[in-house]
């Protein structure tokens, strides 16, 4: 490529790089920055902001509130990445087929995707209200259940080891973010050779079979992507677990997010946010950097 | 093949360079601060009015009120400019929504970005957080001249919120006492006809009020300890209603490891654990006890605002005669209220505060406070505001007079009371009564356990205010 074109090239990313560096890098280096400094709101006038090493790291590792956070995080993550594939695969499949309103299907499915997660967040509150929720009430006229589930408050039930509050808020991200992976699924479907099914059926290959040998592995490198990102949303996540629920019941839904927020602006305590915050990042930087590396292992 | 124009690599770095300038040229130029800005000491003592040739424009936060928040502004806006048509001074009144005036007013004590005078609240926290260097600016030197006939237009037990240690801060507009609310229907359906006065006749009208279905899904709770979202703020009151107070009058110990508190823990519990009659879930997010008073799923609340009739008023008329507003069932030792505030008051670091006093004294004169009060729905200590027919035209705004008579405002001398209040898990006074009401944690241990809780938090508070009170 001429010289002047790579400059031309430079050019004309330089308004891109320039914003990426200033409203994301920037604030990320200077949160990493306030995790190693005393950042209290409530006394900077008198204490500063002296650095403190590794003290607020410290902090937050003996603070119960964040270990239980932090175990909620993983567990979220993992449900959220595993609900969301198997039920974007089995949607995807059912798309991909050739039937009368197809077209329709495909539009309708697309509506959880257009809803903002906090307007999401805030119609489910409504709906898994113990005493009006249609849920119960469906349950209840089915015989299914008597008494009303407590959908964001139960503290004694848990499913698998799950608790019933972080079900219900794990399904309004489920939710909301199974369009996309649908849609992603779907395009990586229509890219694998009809042939292939063909012959298979040819060879006496089952459906499970068809699936697990040709669909799944043609679909590796979009299911790749599509786990990191939904990872990385998942740890990183806020909104929906905030606004349902505010990290309760019990911290039951508690998530590292929610924890960090809550310091900075409840309690101003930037530091002990900025730690967390800093905590979010190494996750997450981790599956990033799992992720590349197994695809530069791969060509 | 090379265009006539080329481009190496100098240009380019030129290019970028100019860019990035420009760039930061823009973001400083845009940071311009809506206020006048903090000189670098706000001395404790207020200038004198400047002579009237240079105009004068000073800047006023206020919040939201009434059932239109651009119609609320306007209001205020036309009565800053028959003020500037009167006084020559220019009030720029800007809008401060309640989701944010709580960090905003906290950021202004810590010496951010702040107007000239500002609607505010919680001034004794306030002026502790302030230190002397920011925040509310007393204005008493302004009082005599300014407010000459304070105590004769004003009822001078709900103007507490205005004065602290010897300082008049400003005219307290606006009060919102807490109290009972019930659907009399449901209660006269299970045969009670009058309104319950004390605890144990809350207990037994919840229960009796209480209904469950066959299932054991309860469809009508007996009780809710209040309507508040803030869950910190309707509970304190239960414990000054059996005689308790939370800290010395000094502010500078906390006081809550005592009988009364277990009294009013005890009876806290029975009701929702015991009796059954409170909703396990009311300290969870989402839980809203309003929603279930006007969904018909609620008896009783032990508390509710002004907001809340206003609610009613305009948008359930349906409930029409069904609700009855009264006064607190009595503890056992008195009745009183919660009773929040606010006021208008001036901020340290203004270069007028004179005449942010004066626009002040002229947004509180009766005339001014009838039309705010009316469109916004509070009431206010104000005489002339509560004698007009408007607070009169309801069964519900004729038991405020009752109200006010036992009425314990909501701030506390030491200004770490606004930070234990947080309503988010983490917060004292939240763990405490989740701990102790949800969690079930032992009594003794919880309140021992909240106690030091409180008592570190106020000596840090104390600490920091002896410290920059000595620096200035």
């Amino acid at each position: 490529m001429g010289r002047n074109r790579i400059i031309f090239c430079y050019l004309m990313v330089a308004p891109a790089v320039i914003l990426v560096l200033v409203i994301t890098v920037y604030p990320m280096l200077e949160s990493l920055r306030m995790s190693f400094l005393a950042y209290d709101l409530m006394r900077i006038n008198i204490d500063g902001t002296p650095f403190v090493g590794l003290k607020n790291f410290d902090t937050i590792l003996h603070d119960q509130r964040f270990l239980i956070s932090l175990k909620n995080t993983f567990l979220f993550a993992i449900i959220v990445v595993s609900a969301v594939i198997f039920l974007g695969l089995m949607m995807a499949q059912l798309l991909n087929m050739s039937f009368r309103g197809r077209g329709v299907l495909r539009s309708l499915i697309l509506i959880p995707w257009v809803t903002p997660p906090v307007v999401a967040a805030t119609i489910w509150v409504w709906m898994y209200q113990p005493e009006r929720s249609p849920f119960n009430q469906v349950l209840r006229a089915l015989g299914i259940i008597q008494t009303n589930i407590r959908f964001l408050a139960d503290t004694t039930t848990f499913l698998g080891g799950i608790s019933i509050p972080m079900l219900a808020v794990s399904s309004v991200r489920i939710w909301n973010g199974l369009p996309f992976v649908t849609l992603m699924i779907l395009a990586g479907l229509q890219s694998i050779p009809v042939e292939l099914y063909e012959a298979a059926e040819i060879d006496g290959a089952g459906a499970l079979a068809r699936l697990r040998f040709i669909t799944l592995p043609s679909l590796r490198p979009v299911l790749a992507i599509l786990i990191t990102l939904l990872g990385l949303g998942a740890i990183g996540h806020f909104e929906v677990n905030y606004v349902m629920t505010g990290g309760g019941p019990r911290d039951l839904t508690s998530i590292l997010a929610v924890v960090a927020y809550r310091q900075a602006f409840s309690f101003y305590r930037f530091d002990l946010a900025s730690a967390i915050s800093t905590v979010i990042l190494v996750l997450t930087s981790l599956i990033a950097t799992f992720y590349i590396r197994s695809r530069m292992s791969e060509t | 093949m090379t265009s006539k124009t080329t481009v190496n690599r100098r240009h380019f770095l030129r290019l970028a360079a100019v860019g990035a300038a420009a760039l930061g040229l823009a973001a400083c130029g845009g940071a311009a601060p809506t206020a006048t800005p903090a000189p670098k000491a706000a001395g404790p003592t207020p200038t004198t009015a400047p002579a009237a040739k240079t105009p004068v424009n000073i800047t006023m936060w206020t919040m939201n009120y009434g059932p239109d928040t651009a119609v609320w502004l306007q209001m205020m806006q036309d009565i800053a400019k028959s003020f500037k048509d009167k006084s020559g001074i220019s009030v720029d009144v800007q809008m401060c929504s309640w989701d944010v005036c709580r960090p905003k007013l906290l950021l202004i004590n810590q010496g951010g970005e702040h107007p000239d005078c500002a609607d505010m609240f919680w001034l004794w926290s306030n002026v502790g957080l302030g230190r002397g260097k920011y925040g509310p600016m007393p204005i008493t030197e302004y009082k005599a001249e300014l407010f000459p006939d304070l105590e004769q237009r004003f009822a001078m037990a709900g103007m507490q919120d205005g004065f602290y240690l010897n300082e008049f801060y400003g005219p307290v507009y606006r009060g919102d006492p807490r109290t009972l609310m019930y659907r009399n229907d449901v209660l006269q359906a299970v045969g009670l006809n009058k309104s319950p006065s004390t605890w144990d006749e809350l207990t037994e009208y919840a229960k009796t009020a209480q209904k469950v279905d066959k299932a054991g899904n309860v469809t009508m709770w007996g009780f809710e300890f209040g309507t508040d979202t803030t869950k910190p703020q309707q509970l304190v009151t239960y414990y000054w209603q059996a005689g308790g107070e939370f800290m010395t009058k000094d502010g500078k110990t906390a006081t809550i490891d005592n009988d009364q508190m277990r009294q009013t823990l005890k009876w806290m519990y029975d009701m929702i654990w015991t009796h059954k009659v409170v909703p396990p879930d009311f300290m969870e997010k989402g839980h809203a006890a309003f929603d279930l008073f006007t969904g018909q799923s609620l008896a009783i609340a032990g508390q509710s605002g002004i907001g809340d009739c206003n609610n009613l008023d305009q948008k359930f008329k349906e409930l029409d005669g069904k609700w009855t507003w009264d006064v607190l069932a009595t503890g056992p030792k008195n009745r009183v209220s919660y009773y929040g505030a606010g006021y208008w008051g001036v901020i340290r670091g203004t270069k007028y505060p004179y005449e942010c006093a004066k626009w002040i004294a002229y947004l509180s004169q009766d005339e001014n406070l009838i039309r705010l009060s009316q469109y916004g729905g509070f009431m206010s200590p104000n005489k002339a505001v509560m004698a007009q027919p408007f607070w009169n035209d309801r069964p519900w705004k004729k038991v405020l007079p009752k109200v006010m008579e036992q009425i314990h405002p909501s701030q506390h001398p030491s200004s770490a009371w606004s930070a234990m209040m947080v309503n988010e898990p983490g917060g004292v006074m939240y763990d405490f009564y989740y701990d102790a009401l949800v969690k079930k944690v032992d009594f003794d241990t919880v309140i021992k356990r909240t106690q030091q809780r409180m008592q570190t938090e106020m000596d840090k508070a104390a600490a920091m205010e002896q410290h920059n009170l000595s620096m200035i």
